[in-house]
């Protein structure tokens, strides 16, 4: 969902209203952190909902007040024997009552806030390393791929076979890297021909005297993969195939062919 | 804090507690817990002012629930009207119809019943008659012409907080 269809779905009014579930809460905390138009509009809803607090205001009997502030627990010791009179009628020397309150009040806003923003900074911080760490990882299995690609290509024993293709497929290029010191091979699928979604490509192992055998299965193109190493085989075969593969192949769908021996 | 505060939070739980002495002590247990959880204030999450009227309308919630339940009866009283809404006139004594006068009444109940009284988007829904999934979009709409009404009167307003 982009921003501005957040904004305005209504979600952010009701969460000024305090009428979100812990989870949904949580949600718009979590853009109000990472949006400044979702920061900037939370506050333009809550200033406006103030202002029609204010306007709706109803005037608080003024013997209230003493009761109120006679009821509030003492936050610091020994300082509110002769609140009372102070805090209903504010003396002009010196500072009141209130406004030590206030300042006492903004003060702890203040520390709080200062906690809060270090403590997300934190979290960011070690969400940034998580997933730094991943894209790391997944980089150095690339390059190890890479690296056993390499070693194989500048391996003096490797081959490299152009597979032959059949009539059907003239164009097709496929070559073989074959290594018969190591037993390994990879393909580097230079051009395939086009496969439906239920399809996919078999490469099979032929020997004289032997049934084919089916090897991987795959659905790549333009790109380099290691695939099964089967001793005495003479040649090597690449068919089209339903979807995972089959036990014998199609001999219709046969794209090319590479002799190891 | 309640030289500024006091009266527009005793509105909301005026609005939502008819009876004076129930209002006036709820606004005391409600200064008592803004003295009691300031702490746990985030400004990051919401201004201070939404923070207290948060508090102001749960507290007289609960209390309208506990003495309607000393009533046995459970079902939560709205007494305000829409005639009573027409009528009302803020602290000022500015009638606050004229400064959000282009404002269709349907909005300001919406945003007096939610706002100021604390109903659930269930209660709007049964109470207004409209499906569950409009009260969002129409809270939406609602305030957002608060805001546009609020904009055009900004001189008059602030000639209100001034007094």
């Amino acid at each position: 969902m982009d921003l501005k269809t957040y904004i305005e779905s209504g979600i952010l009014e009701l969460y000024v209203l305090g009428q979100l579930s812990p989870e949904e809460e949580k949600e718009v905390q979590d853009m109000q952190a990472k949006h400044i138009e979702i920061q900037r509009e939370i506050h333009e809803i809550s200033l406006s909902l103030e202002k029609y607090a204010q306007l709706n205001a109803i005037k608080a009997p003024a013997q209230l007040a003493d009761r109120i502030f006679e009821n509030l627990p003492s936050k610091s010791s020994g300082t509110t024997s002769s609140v009372n009179n102070t805090v209903v009628t504010p003396t002009k020397t010196g500072l009141s009552w209130n406004t030590l309150t206030t300042f006492f009040a903004l003060l702890s806003i203040l520390g709080f806030s200062m906690y809060f923003i270090q403590k997300t900074d934190h979290n960011s911080a070690i969400q940034k390393y998580e997933s730094d760490k991943k894209a790391c990882d997944s980089i150095s299995q690339q390059q190890q791929q890479l690296f056993a690609i390499i070693n194989q290509i500048n391996d003096p024993y490797n081959k490299i076979i152009d597979m032959t293709p059949t009539a059907g497929y003239a164009g097709i290029s496929v070559y073989l890297h074959y290594n018969v010191v190591n037993k390994k091979n990879f393909l580097q699928l230079v051009n395939l021909p086009e496969i439906t979604s239920d399809q996919a490509f078999q490469l099979w192992s032929l020997k004289d005297g032997a049934d084919p055998m089916p090897l991987d299965v795959f659905v790549d193109n333009n790109k380099i993969i290691e695939v099964a190493f089967v001793d005495n085989t003479a040649t090597y075969a690449i068919t089209i195939e339903p979807k995972g593969g089959s036990k014998s192949p199609t001999l219709e769908r046969l794209i090319g062919t590479m002799g190891v021996i | 804090m309640y030289q500024h505060y006091s009266d527009a939070l005793y509105g909301i739980i005026s609005r939502i507690l008819k009876r004076q002495e129930d209002a006036e002590e709820v606004l005391q247990v409600v200064f008592l817990k803004i003295w009691n959880n300031i702490d746990s204030y985030s400004e990051t999450k919401a201004t201070l002012f939404t923070w207290m009227a948060q508090i102001a309308r749960n507290a007289a919630i609960d209390r309208s629930r506990l003495k309607s339940f000393e009533m046995d009866n459970n079902t939560r009283s709205f007494e305000m009207s829409e005639s009573e809404l027409k009528t009302d006139a803020g602290i000022s004594g500015i009638d606050i119809h004229t400064l959000i006068k282009d404002m269709p009444v349907k909005y300001r109940l919406l945003i007096d019943k939610m706002f100021l009284q604390g109903y659930t988007q269930q209660e709007i829904s049964d109470e207004m008659e409209i499906p569950l999934g409009t009260v969002k979009t129409r809270l939406r709409e609602a305030i957002s012409q608060l805001r546009d009404q609020l904009k055009d009167e900004k001189h008059l307003l602030y000639m209100l907080f001034i007094m």
